[in-house]
């Protein structure tokens, strides 16, 4: 009975995974399942993503009620922060960009703080010579909370894609013959609306 | 597939703690996803990025060394997504030759009958199932790919109750449709 479906009208890999995670409005998700029940790319696509939720869920902590577990963390992370934030304050400029330098990719937004369920757009210098862009926004614990990859300067996450509490975000630029630069950690909290 | 053995090779391999969590993740990721034939070879794409991004992660991340079942689930999810991305990508860009699609014609080893029959009925059950409102119309999906009901239930994070007050609405929708085109719900069911 599945009819596979024209390869636009398919949902973004990460649509699959706000299903699989049951995150975002039930109109959409009911949405983007209904098509992925008639499509078999992507239902070969959903359930990948689907095992790894529910391995994930069955294998440890609920992955998405770890928020208290995190409390700790984020405090010690925001006093870990004032530190460093505080050093860099008193530390003379560095130039924004310097090849293969830990800071070489600058970033420029968005700032310290966001609000959850808009869309999040970050958005960073060029870097000459630069083929693509990875961008990983990292919860306390130092996992990675998503990553993206674009060749673009600018990334937009979907709403709710980051629920609230405190991150960490960073871009590496790979250049021409596989060589990268990243940019430093810069902080993110985004709070729940 | 390639298949780089990080543990073996590399001067910072994965600890065996951390390689024993990752090995048991994918063996409970395959067990989930066996029933709807999940792919072998997906898994162990997903896997072998996850033991790669553990490794590179090992230099910037003392959080690594004592990295739990929560940080491999997260890392595994990011690297299916980008695996999906590819993937994506590389059906957008390829092309099929009509002498690849005379070759796969050639291979079909069912009958034109048959597959005139089932194409049809397909259709008109298709048809069908468009024609049902929409909050039931994917439960409805599902429950003809093979989906258990407590698997929707906890896929649309619904009680059991709303389930499958839903999904009988949905099956009746479907019934009455099928019925105006002379089709019996059991046929189809059988099909699925």
């Amino acid at each position: 009975m599945n009819e596979p479906r024209a390869a636009a009208a398919c949902p973004s890999p990460e649509a699959l995974a706000a299903l699989a995670r049951r995150e975002g409005p039930e109109s959409e998700r009911l949405a983007t399942l209904d098509h992925v029940m008639a499509c078999p790319e992507c239902g070969r696509d959903f359930e990948l993503l689907r095992a790894i939720e529910k391995a994930g869920r069955k294998l440890g902590p609920k992955p998405h009620s770890a928020r208290r577990w995190y409390i700790p963390l984020a405090v010690a992370a925001s006093v870990l922060l004032a530190v460093v934030v505080g050093r860099q304050l008193i530390t003379p400029a560095v130039p924004d960009v310097a090849r293969g330098a830990p800071d070489a990719v600058t970033l420029l937004a968005p700032g310290g703080s966001v609000a959850a369920g808009q869309p999040i757009t970050f958005i960073w210098h060029p870097v000459q010579n630069a083929v693509s862009y990875q961008l990983e926004v990292l919860a306390p614990d130092g996992s990675p909370a998503l990553s993206r990859t674009t060749t673009d300067t600018v990334a937009t996450i979907e709403p709710g894609a980051l629920a609230g509490g405190n991150y960490r975000w960073w871009v590496r630029g790979t250049l021409r013959g596989a060589e990268s630069v990243q940019s430093s950690m810069r902080p993110l909290a985004v709070h729940a609306p | 597939m390639l298949v780089l053995m990080i543990s073996a090779d590399s001067d910072q391999p994965l600890s065996a703690a951390l390689e024993a969590t990752v090995s048991r993740f994918a063996g409970m990721v395959r067990q989930v996803g066996w029933r709807h034939r999940l792919s072998d070879a997906d898994v162990d794409e997903v896997m072998q990025e996850v033991r790669l991004r553990l490794w590179r992660s090992r230099g910037s991340s003392e959080q690594i060394a004592t990295a739990n079942a929560s940080y491999v689930y997260r890392t595994a999810m990011s690297a299916a997504v980008d695996l999906l991305r590819r993937r994506r990508s590389r059906r957008a860009d390829a092309t099929i030759s009509l002498d690849s699609q005379s070759d796969i014609v050639a291979e079909c080893p069912a009958g034109p009958d048959t597959d005139l029959a089932a194409s049809e009925l397909n259709q008109q059950v298709a048809q069908a199932i468009e024609t049902i409102p929409p909050t039931r119309r994917a439960v409805v999906r599902m429950h003809l790919a093979g989906y258990p009901r407590e698997e929707i239930a906890d896929l649309l994070g619904w009680s059991e109750a709303k389930t499958r007050n839903l999904l009988y609405r949905g099956l009746a929708d479907l019934r009455a449709r099928l019925a105006e085109r002379g089709i019996g719900l059991d046929r189809m069911e059988a099909r699925a």
